[in-house]
């Protein structure tokens, strides 16, 4: 009688145990190791991706007052662009290298944001394609948590393609 | 025999208290744990619902940096306007003589009432400045200042932008710096 | 002696269990309410921060509509705050929002438009449920302002003839008319009558006089009874009166409003300044800061409305002549 009801009192035991490791478990899940989500790094890296190439198309160039979008269908296209009036025409991808070095390096390069910024020329009847300008600064290749920006400015022969890739 | 039945009684009597001495102390052993357990417990959660509490305020405070740094990116006192409708405002890009006539004004003595009154209302404590990186120039506008001594958390927010000279019809590469203390 | 004092023991045993069982009971009773005061705030601030997301949101991109799951909750709104419960939280200056007083229901329709007066000064926040009709009286002007309305809106455009031929379809109402008539002087349906005061209101417009009078309908009366009138700039003002339905709410909106516009006003002002010193040399482009050196309250509309004016035309004159213009 005595050996039954002790055994009934480890079997109540037994569940209490059980109860309270399901519910330390369940805790732990979904309230301890709840994802973390980090609202405004998201927010910042994506107006930071979309803004720097549309702020970049528009910004003004010492170059004949073209804009930077002028400079960059020039290149893709006809390169007619002469900036110091030499003679010598194709300034174009020049005046782009020069200023794309000149605004990364005092913005994402001076926050020690890791970016990958690429300018490429799609061809239209093959599959190639042509870089115009690329970029990098950091890690930003491979399996890395990033915030993607393309943009598209067609011309009259190709399209031309700007992704930028700002990495966390 | 008498004496002995006596006795016997009194024996169990005493035995009989000495139980229930024993199972009133079982029976308070039993609700201490329990209310010892209980306090455990109510420590553990409080803990968790401090450092719960101490993540929604830091929440709080990175959507507050989100904000204020939208609002000043939409700010008419700032916006560039298209020619066509004063009402179209263009994206992501400042009037660079608004900006000017703004900092002018947050630095007039003239206008702290303003400053303290309305800005104060939507910026709080924050420092919002305005810089131009291409083509480059080391002039940089400060539209508004307000630091708190005491800060605990410091977020600061960088969103590039078109900058528009009205005078020369050209546009440069700027940054707007918005620092939100909390 | 024995069983008496067994007696003792068991009833001694009924009042501990019974004391601590109301202690445990009491103390679980106690965490029990507190948790769900505590949920109740957590419900009442989740909804309010959502609020001012959405207002937020609404400053800085115009003309969106967007229909909002709420709680069945009594979320009261005025001009300078907006409660859920006991919980308040504070609109900023800058912030112009139009609503009923108390917004109930299920969905929540909120809706921004900007305002300039000429130029750009600040975006305004409608807020309302589809709870509302918006009755709008036919004329020119009424279908201008119909046709502004979202899609979202409960909304209908009568004529006034048909006005008394409305039935009810359990909506509050907000009947919007254009002078012709005078809400006092229309022929109104007679369901009015079974409607509680405070769930029909009207606005007239008098675009002459850009004015707005404000209505409420008395069952004693029969009729609409007027309130007070107050002035308007655009019809961005029209709509936020028949989204606030208030003259109280309309007012304290109008004057943060006229409060902004200075702001931004004494940017362009010294932006101008800026431009006449450029310029001086430059006859053909000529810059003033007198349209901006007004008064901004409410006392002083038409000077307001002549300013915009001026402004437009000096404006309009300076991209004829290719300069930098005013706005």
């Amino acid at each position: 009688m005595i050996g039954k009801k002790s055994q009934a009192e480890i079997v109540g035991l037994v569940i209490i145990v059980l109860l309270i490791t399901v519910g330390l478990l369940f805790f732990v899940r979904f309230v301890v190791l709840k994802p973390n989500s980090d609202a405004k790094r998201d927010y910042v890296d994506s107006e930071l991706a979309s803004n720097m190439i549309n702020v970049l198309l528009k910004t003004t160039t010492d170059c004949k007052k073209s804009t930077m979008s002028d400079l960059f269908r020039d290149c893709a296209g006809f390169n007619r662009i002469d900036c110091d009036d030499d003679g010598n025409r194709g300034d174009s991808r020049e005046k782009i290298e020069e200023v794309i070095e000149e605004i990364f390096n005092n913005t994402l390069e001076k926050w020690e944001k890791p970016y990958h910024f690429k300018a490429y020329i799609v061809r239209k009847y093959n599959t190639g394609e042509n870089t115009i300008v690329e970029r990098s600064y950091g890690k930003c290749s491979g399996n890395v948590d990033r915030i993607s920006r393309t943009y598209v400015i067609p011309t009259d022969m190709e399209s031309l393609m700007l992704t930028l890739d700002i990495c966390s | 025999m008498k004496i002995c039945k006596k006795l016997h009684a009194q024996h169990y009597i005493k035995m009989k208290n000495k139980k229930a001495q024993i199972k009133m102390f079982e029976t308070i052993a039993v609700l201490l744990i329990f209310f010892v357990l209980v306090g455990f417990g109510l420590i553990f959660y409080m803990k968790f619902m401090r450092t719960s509490i101490e993540d929604t305020g830091e929440h709080q405070f990175d959507l507050k940096a989100i904000q204020t740094a939208q609002l000043v990116s939409f700010l008419p006192e700032l916006q560039c306007t298209s020619p066509t409708s004063a009402n179209i405002v263009i994206d992501d890009c400042f009037d660079v003589l608004k900006v000017k006539a703004l900092a002018n004004i947050s630095k007039e003595p003239a206008y702290e009432r303003i400053n303290n009154e309305y800005y104060f209302d939507s910026f709080g404590y924050s420092k919002i400045y305005i810089e131009n990186i291409y083509p480059y120039s080391p002039e940089n506008w400060i539209v508004y200042e307000r630091t708190l001594p005491n800060k605990k958390f410091q977020s600061s927010t960088k969103v590039p932008v078109s900058l528009y000279y009205p005078v020369t019809n050209s546009y440069s590469f700027g940054v707007l710096t918005v620092e939100v203390y909390g | 002696m024995n069983s008496k004092k067994g007696v003792i023991e068991v009833q001694f045993n009924w009042v501990f269990i019974l004391i601590a069982g109301v202690l445990i009971l009491l103390f679980f009773g106690s965490i029990v309410l507190k948790l769900k005061s505590n949920s109740d705030t957590t419900i009442s601030n989740t909804i309010l921060t959502n609020m001012q997301t959405i207002m937020a949101g609404a400053e800085v991109s115009s003309n969106t509509v967007t229909p909002i799951s709420i709680p069945d909750t009594k979320i009261e709104v005025s001009c300078d705050s907006i409660s859920v419960g006991s919980i308040t939280s504070d609109i900023t200056k800058n912030k112009i929002v139009f609503a009923p007083e108390i917004i109930e229901g299920r969905t929540m329709l909120t809706w921004s438009l900007p305002w300039g007066f000429p130029y750009h000064i600040s975006n305004f926040l409608y807020m309302t449920t589809p709870n509302f009709k918006y009755i709008i009286v036919d004329s020119t002007k009424g279908k201008e302002i119909y046709y502004k309305l979202p899609q979202g809106l409960t909304k209908q455009l009568v004529d006034k003839n048909s006005l008394s031929d409305l039935s009810n379809s359990g909506h509050k109402l907000a009947f919007v008319f254009f002078n012709d008539p005078e809400p006092d002087q229309a022929s109104l349906p007679y369901f009015l009558e079974n409607m509680k005061d405070n769930e029909v209101i009207a606005i007239n417009i008098d675009s002459g006089n850009n004015k707005i009078s404000f209505y409420q309908y008395k069952k004693s009366l029969k009729n609409f009874e007027y309130f007070s009138d107050a002035p308007y700039l655009g019809d961005e003002m029209i709509i936020g009166a028949m989204f606030s339905g208030d003259a109280k709410n309309y007012i304290c909106n109008l004057e943060k409003a006229l409060k902004k516009m200075e702001i931004v006003s004494m940017v362009y002002a010294e932006r101008t300044e800026e431009l006449q010193r450029i310029f001086h040399s430059n006859p053909s482009c000529f810059y003033t800061i007198t349209p901006f050196e007004i008064d901004y309250s409410l006392n002083n509309i038409d000077a307001i409305i002549d300013s915009k004016r001026d402004l437009e035309i000096r404006n309009e004159n300076l991209q004829k002549a290719s300069c930098p213009t005013l706005y």
